[in-house]
């Protein structure tokens, strides 16, 4: 029923977890575990692609806030990319905009991660 | 008082008697002896002044409302009337004239003039105190002169016809009655009394005033029928007699007649009228309230319900508004509603009082429309009115709200502090609220808003008396907790004094015997203050009485002692302890620290702070407490000082100065001669010295112990 | 117009919460933003029953009442769990959040900004009340 999932690739150093679906309470544990297994292996150069993000709630936000203090401890970071406005104007009324970089596309947050370098 | 009464009683009859006796003797034997039928005639008269004066004194007629005086002359006057008609069906005229004199032919005409005598004597009575009362209702300057003249003029009217025959007539008493009801129309325009009646009142005084008008009018014909039996009684019992009661019918038949026809007109403002009535006797009543603000519940029932009186209404409910910010109405929740507004302030309502509704309907009522009435109210904190329901867009879909409620009031309770409160009113018919109505109920949500402030501020203030009087009994359990009198000992001298902070304070010491030569001395404070301080001190006691004499080992106690109050502590206190067990008879002592402040130990020209380590006891329980404490053992010689205190010494403070271990030791050197009360004494004059305050803010306590040796015998 | 629906305290059901609310909100006249907005304001509603006044107990019932009076579309979520948290209360400061690790909170302060008027009714330890009400647009 509940469609919720993650694929994870590799690209230029930079690890993406492309999320599709519906991310709520239910299925926020799966997001944890896949930061979880990032943090585990010092993989801490994280983008989420949300294109087929098509629902968010508070639960999956605050996925996002459990994990980003430890992943820019390791000098890390978590960017957001490509989500849908739907998703945008839920992670704009909690004001992440001024927490998290969010990019219009993909390549343009694994650019920013190299460009640090 | 009474005994006069009853003079004007028997008098009255007994004169009643003589002018009967006269008059049967008068109809047998002929007197033509002038003075002795005008003496009658005075009696006759004089019987009827005490009756007046008789109703007088019982004061029975003096607190009548005016629909009651009216009622009751309506009684009077047709109990007359009836009787009047009676007699006059019944009876046959048997008087014979002779010239203008009236002579009965027979004894029962003779009675029946009498008995008509007094029955209209009395009713002319009673009709004028009666009348009386409603002229001077809301008397004016002139209304008594008026009245006194035309009481005059009827009773001059009367008097005149004393020396006549009943058939004679003269042109003085027909002047006097001329005059007579020219004043009695001038006193008739004296009907104030009419506008203070309720609409009910009137609608009656309407029915009334009619029926004395007839009334009036049929008496009065009775008395003037030619050769009729009712006339010619009168006539023959006593002339003036008659001249009055006429006086009094023709008096009561104008007064009535204008007060029907005043009535009338007042009948439509009458509903008007009966509001403000209500609405000034309810503010009154609520002004009164402001002062009995005992029971809340009991206010807010009384607000609601005289609401309902104020404006008539049909149903009411009173809400408290508490705006605050998110903390405020955290502690709220659970008394009442959240409710959070874009864009507006969010609040806490409570429904306190409701008449006449149910809850699940006001929470219909208040769910209809974008912005709730309610919501209306604490934005613009101005009363909005709703004049009719049926027409109101937000109601539109609310057919159950439209067929019970026509028109609403909504007002808000503002104090200086804010909004506090929203008070509704409803009426079933639509325009049901006229300006004054929200005028009145702005008034009077005025004045419940300073009765629910003040309900609110006496609570308070109950509450912190209470908190006061618990702070008082636990600095008297605490108080009781420390020893009342030391132990003295032959090898060492021991004095303490321990004086509480304001409130209550955790300082803690106590000695106990522990067998032997041993003497336990401890010191301790209990972190925190109030009553929970009190309450871990008296643990403290319980558990120092009962391991000391256990565990002679101060390291163990403390051990022991760690178990027992980690059990019952709460995590966030501890309590800190030195503990000491002295031996009488060698001097050593055996010393064990908790978290507390070192022993001073003074030797010869030696001072030192002795810091065994050691936790606070209740912060951690079993193997890392037991690890961190320490036991020291010295030996004391004659003239070793030891001083136990607590952070209360060397924490005073002048400024950001505080205390310290050097000053204390200074103290202890410079003094080292003296005894233990005297460096005990010495060490608090000098701490509070430093301090300079008058109040320490927190406890202080100071145990010395002097070792003198076995040179004390 | 009424409906209801009833729900155990599991997470699984929240798709089938928003699929209700969802179609119930379409009916009464929102658009496609507002309904998501609604929705997700009942998920909210309901995520912080589960996982607040349940605690994640699996067989508590939660009743969700929707109610379009032609002016207010009205949700009720009530349940009969523990007594709502009020510290949740407190608008988060996101700068703050971040450092307290605080991850309670943030669906009482989206409810707040999704939604036209929030209203808490609890009766401590009997029954928790959360009603959401949005304005039908004319």
């Amino acid at each position: 029923m509940s469609d919720f999932k993650i694929a994870q690739r590799e690209t230029n150093n930079v690890n993406v977890l492309e999320l599709k679906g519906y991310l709520d309470a239910h299925t926020a544990p799966k997001l944890e575990e896949a930061f979880q297994q990032l943090l585990k292996s010092d993989r801490t150069r994280i983008v989420v692609n949300c294109r087929d993000l098509s629902y968010i709630s508070s639960a999956g936000l605050g996925v996002f806030m459990a994990f980003i203090e430890d992943v820019r401890e390791k000098s890390g970071d978590i960017k957001l990319t490509n989500m849908s406005t739907k998703v945008y104007n839920v992670f704009d009324l909690l004001g992440f905009p001024l927490l998290y970089e969010i990019f219009k596309d993909e390549s343009e947050a694994v650019k920013k991660f190299n460009d640090k370098k | 008082m009474r005994f006069r009464r009853l003079l004007y009683l028997s008098g009255s009859a007994l004169s009643f008697l003589v002018v009967f006796i006269f008059d049967v003797i008068r109809k047998n034997v002929e007197l033509d002896i002038g003075g002795l039928t005008l003496l009658r005639d005075l009696l006759a008269i004089g019987s009827f002044v005490l009756i007046y004066l008789y109703l007088d004194s019982r004061k029975v007629y003096a607190s009548l409302t005016p629909s009651k005086r009216l009622g009751l002359v309506m009684i009077y006057a047709v109990i007359t009337l009836l009787l009047s008609l009676a007699v006059y069906i019944v009876a046959d005229d048997n008087f014979e004239t002779k010239g203008f004199a009236l002579r009965p032919i027979t004894y029962g005409q003779l009675f029946l003039a009498g008995f008509l005598g007094i029955i209209y004597g009395v009713f002319a009575i009673l009709v004028f105190r009666l009348v009386h009362g409603l002229i001077f209702f809301k008397r004016k300057r002139e209304t008594e002169r008026n009245f006194l003249i035309f009481v005059g003029l009827v009773l001059a009217a009367a008097v005149s016809t004393l020396t006549l025959e009943p058939l004679e007539t003269s042109t003085l008493t027909a002047i006097l009655v001329g005059f007579s009801v020219l004043f009695a129309v001038i006193n008739s325009f004296r009907l104030p009394w009419i506008v203070y009646l309720t609409k009910r009142e009137k609608i009656f005084g309407l029915i009334y005033g009619f029926i004395l008008f007839i009334a009036f009018i049929g008496l009065n014909t009775m008395l003037n029928v030619e050769s009729g039996v009712i006339k010619r009684s009168l006539l023959y019992y006593s002339y003036p007699l008659h001249r009055f009661v006429m006086l009094t019918t023709i008096f009561g038949n104008i007064y009535f007649g204008m007060a029907f026809i005043s009535t009338l007109f007042h009948l439509p403002t009458a509903e008007a009228f009966d509001r403000k009535t209500s609405e000034v006797t309810s503010l009154h009543n609520l002004s009164r309230l402001v002062t009995q603000v005992f029971d809340f519940q009991e206010l807010v029932e009384t607000v609601t319900s005289l609401t309902l009186q104020v404006c008539e209404a049909k149903s009411c409910w009173l809400e408290l508004i508490h705006e605050g910010d998110e903390e405020e109405h955290a502690k709220l929740i659970g008394e009442g509603t959240l409710v959070q507004n874009a864009g507006l302030r969010s609040y806490v309502v409570q429904l306190v009082a409701r008449k006449n509704i149910a809850p699940d309907e006001i929470a219909e009522l208040l769910s209809a429309g974008e912005k709730t009435l309610r919501d209306e109210v604490i934005e613009n904190r101005k009363p909005v009115v709703i004049d009719d329901v049926a027409r109101e867009s937000r109601f539109k879909k609310k057919p159950k709200i439209k067929s019970h409620v026509g028109s609403i009031v909504v007002v808000p309770l503002v104090s200086h502090a804010g909004l506090i409160g929203v008070l509704y009113a409803t009426k079933e018919m639509p325009y049901g609220f006229f300006k004054d109505d929200i005028d009145v109920l702005s008034a009077f949500a005025d004045q419940a808003t300073i009765a629910i402030e003040n309900s609110r501020l006496i609570k308070k203030s109950i509450e912190r008396e209470r908190l006061l009087r618990e702070m008082t009994l636990a600095q008297e359990i605490q108080r009781k907790l420390l020893p009342q009198s030391l132990p003295r000992y032959s090898t060492f001298d021991i004095d303490a004094v321990s004086t509480p902070a304001f409130e209550v304070g955790g300082d803690y010491y106590d000695v106990a015997e522990l067998g032997g030569s041993l003497v336990g001395i401890v010191v301790g404070d209990v972190s925190g203050k109030g009553v929970s301080a009190a309450f871990y001190m008296s643990e403290v006691k319980g558990i120092f009485q009962s391991l000391s004499r256990l565990y002679t080992s101060p390291r163990e106690f403390m051990i022991k002692a760690n178990e027992a109050l980690s059990r019952s502590i709460d995590k966030h206190s501890f309590v800190s302890l030195i503990y000491a067990v002295v031996d009488a008879e060698s001097g050593e002592l055996t010393l064990a620290r908790a978290g507390h402040c070192p022993l001073l130990h003074l030797s010869g020209d030696a001072v030192t702070y002795l810091r065994p380590g050691g936790m606070g006891l209740g912060l951690t329980d079993g193997a890392a407490f037991q690890s961190s404490i320490e036991e020291r053992v010295i030996r004391l010689q004659p003239g070793d000082v030891c001083v136990f205190y607590t952070d209360g010494v060397t924490e005073a403070r002048r400024g950001d100065d505080e205390f310290g271990y050097d000053r204390l030791l200074q103290t202890v050197v410079a003094a080292k001669q003296r005894s233990a009360s005297e460096l005990k004494d010495e060490i608090l004059r000098t701490v509070k010295l430093h301090a300079e305050k008058e109040e320490n803010d927190d406890d202080l306590t100071v145990v010395v112990v002097k070792w003198l040796g076995e040179s004390r015998a | 117009m009424k409906k209801q629906l009833k729900i155990d305290s599991k997470t699984d059901q929240l798709v089938a919460v928003r699929e209700f609310i969802s179609q119930a909100a379409f009916a009464s006249g929102f658009s496609d933003e507002d309904v998501s907005k609604i929705a997700l304001a009942v998920d909210e509603a309901c995520t912080n029953v589960i996982k607040h006044a349940y605690r994640f107990q699996q067989d508590k019932k939660i009743t969700i009442t929707v109610r379009d009076d032609h002016g207010n579309f009205e949700i009720s979520i009530v349940d009969n769990g523990k007594q709502f948290d009020p510290s949740m209360l407190q608008a988060p400061d996101m700068k703050e959040y971040l450092s307290t690790y605080r991850r309670g909170g943030l669906g009482v302060y989206l409810m707040k900004s999704l939604m036209d008027k929030v209203e808490y009714d609890i009766e401590p330890g009997k029954r928790n009340q959360v009603k959401l009400i949005k304005h039908i647009p004319r």
